[in-house]
């Protein structure tokens, strides 16, 4: 700042904010320019064919990852919900049981953590349910009769008890193996069922899933930064391809956002393809690889339900990430080099 | 139109300013030639009159606009108001002589129909009407400097800055270059030449202001080349 230009500063101000208002009354060609700098973008887009394929490549596979992810972790999910709803816990009590006690030792279950709901049936009543069951072992059941024993006051009473996380049975056992009065009930000639093996294999669908889910979600990591950096490197090079373009288009009075503009809708027509891309086969290879999964009992209903009903919201979502990832590669690409 | 008062700009501390004390004032209308040896500031000047570099002191105006009010943002719109031509031309090779010149419209906003109306007529007045379609590796260093001429002159600048126009062109062309020039300035364009040629200055008799070392050196309304 030198002293001489000073004094007649204020002087200056006034005469020329007008003539730079009125410069700026061009601003209200907006639109205008919005649409070249769109059109600039996707003509940029469409110019650099390899670039274009390997970035949406990559974003193609970023997004496709998401997207199984989600599916397979949302399949497995289910599978084991309706694994677990199929499977209770049966604790077999003594026949000789009253009424009574098995409502008060029910009462007694319900108020146990993780406890969803119990259920009881008395000696009789598994005893009709047997024979409802095997109608052909009557022949045996009456056998029995004839040397003097009623059958149906041999067969156990039985609880079932239906639970909120398999994988936490403890305080159900404890209640069990503690509690003085189902110590006294509880029948000696059969252990309560556990579930034991069929809560193995819900177990390891269970930590399949969430397996599953973390991988997905360290790969969908990965490929996200991934494409970020492709994306990013992809308009560095478009950036230092079109430098001359840049410098010209800047000493014609170009502002920043129709320099920048195109390199940002560049980018995000990578990820509009990509998603387009990621959806089409994301839902293919859905249909495709579903009934070899329903084979193995994996519950695809659901996500195909979610599939079929949601898929505009799901591509939406997909062109959503997909714009994000473009936008956010391509501003921090045109923030480092082009100042 | 053009008006400098004690301009200074030093690249490097230590070594003298590129351009020391510059004042000079080009009146709305004039041609008025720039002429020095490298390394006289007529690059500078030109860096300063485009805001591509900002004074280390003294006060630039020009058309109106107070380079010290004026704001970074609306730099794209300073430029807009002064038509700029280079001596590398600085078309772009993958567009065409009418885009290359439209393109200069769209920026600063101009409609389609506003740049199929005024293309062809500024293309007409620098005589390239027939070649509007072609691009720029196919015409000549003549040529490519029209449509560059073009391009300034198409949003009818008030001021013209031609920086070494001719500096790549054979004399025939350099001369026909010059003689657009006059034509524009004839039309009401202040036109700024920036030149080392000898032969232009001479023979166009007009105002001529020597740097030299970063200082006005002469400053002669009819001039010749005084070196």
């Amino acid at each position: 700042m030198s002293e001489s230009k000073m004094p007649n500063k204020s002087t200056t101000t006034k005469s020329s904010a007008p003539k730079v208002r009125r410069l700026q009354s061009r601003r209200q060609h907006r639109l205008v320019t919005n649409v070249r700098v769109f059109r600039y973008g996707v003509r940029n887009f469409t110019r650099n064919s390899w670039l274009t394929v390997a970035a949406t490549a990559v974003m193609t596979i970023t997004l496709l990852i998401m997207f199984v992810t989600i599916a397979a972790s949302q399949m497995l999910n289910s599978t084991v919900v309706s694994l677990r709803e199929k499977i209770d816990i049966s604790i077999y009590l003594d026949p000789s049981v009253s009424d009574d006690t098995l409502r008060n030792l029910k009462g007694k279950m319900q108020l146990v953590e993780n406890v969803r709901t119990v259920s009881i049936s008395n000696s009789k009543q598994q005893y009709q349910d047997y024979v409802q069951q095997y109608p052909d072992k009557l022949e045996t059941l009456a056998t029995l009769a004839e040397q003097g024993i009623d059958p149906s006051e041999k067969f156990p009473a039985v609880m079932n008890v239906k639970v909120n996380d398999l994988s936490n049975l403890t305080p159900i056992k404890k209640v069990v193996g503690e509690d003085p009065q189902f110590k006294q009930w509880l029948y000696s000639k059969r252990a309560p069922s556990y579930a034991g093996e069929q809560q193995d294999t819900i177990n390891r669908i269970a930590s399949w899933a969430s397996f599953a889910k973390q991988l997905g979600l360290i790969l969908g990591s990965v490929f996200l930064v991934i494409s970020v950096l492709v994306i990013f490197n992809t308009i560095r090079m478009a950036i230092f391809s079109r430098r001359d373009e840049i410098s010209m288009m800047r000493a014609v009075g170009a502002d920043r956002h129709f320099i920048r503009g195109p390199f940002l809708i560049e980018a995000e027509m990578y990820g509009i393809l990509a998603a387009i891309v990621a959806t089409v086969i994301g839902y293919f290879l859905f249909i495709w690889v579903t009934p070899g999964l329903e084979a193995y009992g994996i519950a695809t209903a659901e996500i195909r339900d979610i599939l079929s009903n949601w898929m505009i919201a799901i591509f939406a979502a997909m062109i959503a990430v997909g714009l994000l990832i473009g936008y956010v590669s391509a501003r921090l690409a045109v923030r480092r080099y082009l100042k | 139109m053009i008006l400098l008062d004690r301009v200074t700009k030093t690249y490097h501390r230590g070594i003298r300013p590129a351009l020391d004390k510059v004042s000079l004032h080009v009146a709305p209308r004039e041609f008025a030639i720039i002429v020095g040896a490298s390394g006289a500031g007529k690059s500078t000047l030109l860096k300063l009159l485009t805001r591509e570099e900002k004074p280390d002191s003294g006060k630039i105006v020009v058309g109106g606009i107070d380079y010290d009010t004026l704001d970074d943002r609306d730099v794209p719109l300073l430029r807009r108001r002064i038509g700029v031509v280079f001596q590398d031309f600085k078309l772009l090779p993958n567009r065409t002589v009418f885009e290359n010149v439209a393109l200069s419209l769209e920026i600063s906003g101009h409609t389609n129909n506003e740049i199929k109306t005024n293309v062809p007529k500024i293309l007409e007045l620098v005589g390239l009407y027939g070649k509007q379609k072609n691009f720029p590796r196919e015409l000549s260093g003549g040529e490519r400097q029209r449509v560059a001429i073009a391009r300034a002159m198409v949003r009818q600048p008030k001021i013209l800055i031609a920086d070494e126009p001719t500096g790549n062109l054979d004399p025939k062309n350099s001369w026909e270059i010059v003689r657009l020039l006059a034509k524009i300035n004839k039309f009401g364009t202040t036109v700024l030449l920036i030149t080392h040629s000898t032969e232009i200055v001479n023979r166009l008799n007009t105002r001529v202001i020597t740097l030299d070392e970063g200082k006005v050196a002469s400053d002669v309304a009819h001039g010749g080349y005084r070196q």
